[in-house]
Parts: C-alpha cells; sequence; structure tokens
C-alpha cells in the first residue's frame, strides 16, 4: 500500500522558485497499476523522482508518503537510502544512458542482490542468470558477461527492469519505460511489468504520455496538467467517459488506427493561468469563474475525482 | 495520375566497424503525384535511409530514382524536402525564426526585399505560426513550433514532395495532433506528396493515403491505407497493427510478440521475417519471398499469402 498525501515539488533556478507540483494526494493498493498521464511539464516525472527519492539538488519538495509501514516525509531524501533497489524499483525511459557502459549487465543487475539481500557473489550470478532467463534476455549464461552496447535497446530495457526487480520490490515506479522502443518491444515490456504486478502483488506506479499504454495496462489513472491532478478514476471511467476538459482533449489528440483525427487546426498550445484553474487558458469552455478560482477536486464517488468548476 | 517518384530496385549499404549494413536491400514503389505515402517499420528495417536516398542525402549503390519523369543522379532537388526528425537539432540555435525561414530563398537568391518578407510571412501563417516569433530563437520556441518553423523552411522554397521522418514522435500528444491535422490540410492546399517515415501506424493513418511496410531492408506489404489495415496479408504487418494500444480498455490485449528487431547485420536466410513468425514453413527459411498481389494495388512479400 502506498499513500501519498500532499505533494509539493518546488525547483529553483537563477533566483526563482517555480512550483512544479502543487499539492498532490494519491494512493495505491497493493496489486494495483496506478497509471499517471500528462503531456511534458506535467509535473508527472518530478513526482516519480520524488516518490524514489531521487530529486535533483535544485529542487525541493514537502509532503508525505505512507510506505512499507513507514511514514516518509519528503523533505528528507536520504530516508530513501535503504529503500531504493530493495522495496522500491525503478525502471527510466532511456536504458542506454542509465546502464554503466563499463560494467557487464550481469553485474548491474547482481548489484542490490549483493547489497541488500548479502549474496554471495556467486549465489547472485545464479539468482542473476534466472532473471535474465524470465526476463527473455537470452542466452542467459552469455548475456551476464556482455556490456550495455552490445544489446538491443529492448534487451537493455529488459535489463533495467531485471535490475530493478531483482530484490522483488513492493513497488516499481516505471517512467516512460516504453517510450524509447518499437511498438513490438514496448507490448513485450509491457507484458514483462504487468505479469510482475501480477506474481509479486506488487504497486506500479506507470509514467506516460501515451494514453494507449497507459489504457492497456493501468487499473486507475491520475491525469495531471500543470503540477496538479485533474482528474482520477479507474481506467475504464478515464479512457471511456473523460469528463474534464483536459482528459477529453489529450483523448481527442491521440491517433488510433480505428479513425481519423477531428481536431480544430489552431488553438492555443501552451499557457498556464496565472490564477484560477491551470486550464483555463485552453480550455474552449473557459468561463469567468474559471479564471478567478482554483477548482477544488470533486468526489463524484467510486474514487472518481475531476478538479473542474464546470460539473 | 502522374507518377511523380519512381524507385527501382535501390540498394544501400553500409559498413559499421566489421559489420556489412544491407540498411536498404532491393526496394520498388512509385509514388504517384499529390499522394501521401506512409513507410512503417521497426528501428532497422531502413526507412529513414530510404528516405535519405530519395531525398539525395545519401547515393544510392544500385538501382535508380526517379522524379517527375526524369533520373536524379545523386542530386539534391529543390522539389524534395526532407523535414527532419529532430526539430531541436535542425535549426541552427544561433539563427531567428525569420533568417531559418528564409534562408531557402537566400541561398536560391531568390526574391528579395519585400518579396522575401512577403513569401516568409506567408510560409508563416500557413503553419500556423504567429508574426511574433520571427524574431525569436530555437530555444525560445515549444517542441510544436519548433517542428512548424523546420516545416516552414522546407516550404518556401515550394517544394512537390516532402519527406517527413517522425515528424511528431518527439511531440506532446496533442502538439502532434495539431501537427498531424496541419499536414493533412497543406497536402490538400498546395498540392504536395508526402513521404512520411513513421513507426507509429496510427500516426500514418491520419495523413496517408498508402502504405508501405519495411522489415530489414525490404517492403514486405505495399497498399492503401484501408486495404493494409483492414486485411494486412504479411504477418509483421499484422504484428505491428496488434502491438498498437488501444486507448480503449475494453479492449486489452498484450499480444505475443517473438522475437527482437531484425539485426541488418545478420539477415536471416530465406524470408527475413522468419524466425519471428509463428507461421513459418520451410519454404520461408529456404526461398525470399516475391511481392504477391493480394488484391488490386495490395502486396505482401509472403509465401503464405492469399489472394482476397
Amino acid at each position: 500500500m502506498l499513500v501519498v498525501k500532499d505533494l509539493q515539488v518546488f525547483l529553483s533556478r537563477n533566483g526563482l522558485t517555480v512550483k512544479v507540483v502543487r499539492k498532490i494526494s494519491f494512493s495505491a493498493a497493493a496489486g494495483q497499476i496506478l497509471g499517471i498521464v500528462g503531456e511534458s511539464g506535467s509535473g508527472k516525472s518530478m513526482t516519480a523522482l520524488a516518490l524514489t527519492g531521487l530529486l535533483p539538488p535544485e529542487a525541493s519538495a514537502t509532503g508525505y508518503m505512507y510506505f512499507d509501514g513507514k511514514k516518509l516525509s519528503f523533505k528528507n531524501s536520504g530516508l530513501w537510502q535503504g529503500l531504493r533497489g530493495r522495496k522500491i524499483g525503478i525502471v527510466f525511459q532511456d536504458p542506454a544512458t542509465c546502464l554503466n557502459p563499463l560494467k557487464t549487465v550481469g553485474k548491474q543487475v547482481a548489484e542490490p542482490l549483493l547489497l541488500h539481500k548479502g549474496l554471495s557473489p556467486k549465489e547472485a550470478e545464479a539468482e542473476t542468470i534466472g532473471l535474465f532467463s524470465a526476463f527473455g534476455i537470452q542466452p542467459a549464461a552469455q548475456r551476464i558477461r556482455q556490456y550495455p552496447h552490445q544489446l538491443s535497446g529492448g534487451l537493455q530495457q529488459r535489463v533495467m527492469l531485471a535490475a530493478a526487480v531483482a530484490c522483488k520490490p513492493a513497488l516499481l515506479i516505471a517512467d516512460e519505460p516504453t517510450t524509447a522502443l518499437d511498438v513490438t518491444v514496448q507490448a513485450q515490456i509491457l507484458k514483462l511489468l504487468h505479469d510482475y504486478v501480477r506474481q509479486h502483488r506488487a504497486t506500479l506506479l506507470l509514467i506516460s504520455h501515451d494514453l494507449g499504454v497507459i489504457a492497456q495496462l493501468a487499473d486507475t489513472v491520475l491525469v495531471m496538467s500543470s503540477g496538479t491532478i485533474v482528474e482520477k478514476g479507474s481506467v475504464y471511467q478515464i479512457m471511456q467517459s473523460p469528463l474534464h476538459p483536459y482528459t477529453k482533449l489529450l483523448l481527442a489528440s491521440l491517433p488510433r488506427l480505428d479513425r481519423p483525427l477531428k481536431l480544430p487546426l489552431f488553438e492555443n498550445e501552451t499557457g498556464i493561468s496565472e490564477s484560477g484553474c491551470i486550464f483555463a487558458a485552453r480550455c474552449p469552455h473557459c468561463s469567468p469563474i474559471c479564471l478567478k478560482c482554483e477548482p477544488t477536486p470533486k468526489l463524484l464517488g467510486e474514487g472518481r475525482e475531476v478538479a473542474c468548476h464546470l460539473l | 495520375m502522374n507518377e511523380l517518384l519512381k524507385i527501382k530496385n535501390v540498394v544501400f549499404h553500409y559498413t559499421s566497424g566489421k559489420k556489412q549494413i544491407r540498411a536498404v536491400d532491393g526496394v520498388s514503389l512509385t509514388l504517384p503525384e499529390g499522394e501521401a505515402l506512409g513507410l512503417v517499420g521497426e528501428s532497422g528495417s531502413g526507412k529513414s535511409t530510404l528516405g535519405k536516398l530519395i531525398a539525395g542525402l545519401l547515393q544510392p549503390q544500385r538501382g535508380q530514382i526517379y522524379f517527375a519523369g526524369e533520373q536524379i543522379e545523386g542530386k539534391m532537388l529543390t522539389s524534395i524536402q526532407y523535414v527532419f526528425q529532430n526539430s531541436t537539432a535542425a535549426l541552427n540555435p544561433r539563427m531567428r525564426v525569420k533568417k531559418l525561414i528564409e534562408e531557402g530563398l537566400h541561398i536560391q537568391r531568390k526574391y528579395h526585399g519585400r518579396q522575401r518578407k512577403h513569401r516568409v510571412l506567408m510560409v508563416l501563417k500557413s503553419v500556423g505560426l504567429p508574426e511574433t516569433l520571427l524574431e525569436r530563437f530555437p530555444h525560445e520556441l515549444s517542441g510544436g513550433q519548433k517542428q512548424r518553423v523546420a516545416l516552414a523552411r522546407t516550404l518556401i522554397v515550394e517544394p512537390r514532395l516532402l519527406i517527413l521522418d517522425e515528424p511528431v514522435s518527439s511531440l506532446d500528444v496533442t502538439a502532434g495532433a495539431r501537427l498531424l491535422a496541419l499536414l493533412k490540410n497543406l497536402r490538400k492546399e498546395k498540392n504536395l506528396s508526402y513521404i512520411l517515415i513513421s513507426h507509429d501506424l496510427a500516426v500514418v493513418r491520419q495523413v496517408c493515403n498508402s502504405v508501405a511496410v519495411m522489415y530489414a531492408g525490404k517492403i514486405v506489404e505495399t497498399g492503401s491505407v484501408e486495404k493494409v489495415f483492414a486485411s494486412p496479408g504479411h504477418y509483421y504487418t499484422k504484428m505491428l497493427l496488434a502491438a498498437h494500444p488501444s486507448p480503449d480498455p475494453a479492449q486489452r490485449r498484450l499480444p505475443k510478440i517473438l522475437g527482437e528487431p531484425v539485426d541488418p547485420s545478420r539477415m536471416p536466410t530465406g524470408c527475413r521475417f522468419h524466425p519471428r513468425c509463428p507461421q513459418a514453413t520451410s519454404v520461408c527459411r529456404r526461398l525470399p519471398p516475391a511481392l504477391f498481389m493480394v488484391s488490386a494495388d495490395h502486396f505482401a512479400a509472403c509465401h503464405l499469402a492469399k489472394s482476397q
């Protein structure tokens, strides 16, 4: 069980402080896949970094997270030291830059096993070979001695995943895990993520800008824009009957195989309103109240929340 | 309809270290004027190399490319323009938008003074950018705006064929959708022809009327978008379509995908797709398949393809 309460993230640059995540709260149960969807700049990656205690030095955060029976304050990222790799696994977007080019991939996957589980090098190697076989990195016994550049992008991402789940973490955070991959390889990686969650009753936080990926895997979905959660609900509610105009825009913008897009050619591309609703400047239904007051999330039952004045 | 582009048996191999990469290995296709052809395939399929061959950025080692009836022997034509995938890298960071857009006219020494300014404004308008951006630098633009500037740079020289290399893959979904709508409109307005290179079949579906699927340096299926998407003849096309994640959770499927994209330095014998094909027979392992006519204007290079 994961509970995040009032998470705020600030970024300071050149003496200016920007709020990139604005007091968001959410929770996810064991065995649940929580999808976070939004465009670049929506704060979804900063949320992932905060939850792993990996925020960059120029960022600061407030709020709490309850995980593994502990209350962790986002103010103190040192608390994550013993959790990362052991209880919390992380998969990032670009395996080519995340893997160490000077170490064999086998060593990189064995690292958490040596560090957290105290296995001997021999035991760790045996376990790594098992993980490689389970994740389709074949022939495993040879692959563990290879370096990242000898592997394709898809295999590199499998290695990242194997390293992330080596210690069977209860929480797995995947930030755009398939964005750099071909659709066919994407489907394979999504399957591995899905199977891990179901087998180990882990919680998966799946972050993606691709509504298709979210729809295929997630149980519940958070839609983020400019650092706030604008809509929250089950994957069926969000994808089949979106309520927030932003969610509707995202869905209408997604290229589909079954029908052509119908979109107005030129409308406001970007722009965050200074006050009021963060989506007001781009919203086709914007009314005076939207420019004045920030909408509070309305609870609609069945776990559904929408932050919009016009409901 | 007029044949604008005709490619005959084009081959392009290159060496990387000790490996020989057969990037494009005998590709033929034709593009009628005013059409939009989607070139799809996984990374390493040779689709971008083929695009660069057509643009004259690479010279084919064998085969011919004809544009408007004339062979282009390693020339770069003004009529064929290439819009690169990564607009951040394609735009000179030290040039303002105005200079970036008019550069083509500057090189060709066409239109001067007020006329040139008028042209720049027209092109700017046609890609949906406001005049206020003219004095900006690329780093002051959003991803969608940069992609539009890159497009405007090519449109100013009035090309007939645009090669669009993954035009939306670096954009957010909303900016991507607007760019796709713009591309669709521009084609009609200016009677342009497109070759759109993408790994995403849904993107091709939005803009193109025909599609060519590439695998391991060869075209494995070609035809109209309706026919290929509705009844794919090659198992690889089926696999690509099945792997596309649908936004409808009621249509959930995590399809069984075999194997990895091909390594172009180690081509399999026979049909290059056979190691990943669940239906492969002994013929597939031995003989490379020729393009088979599935129906009118719909071809698939598969031994098991049937007439429809």
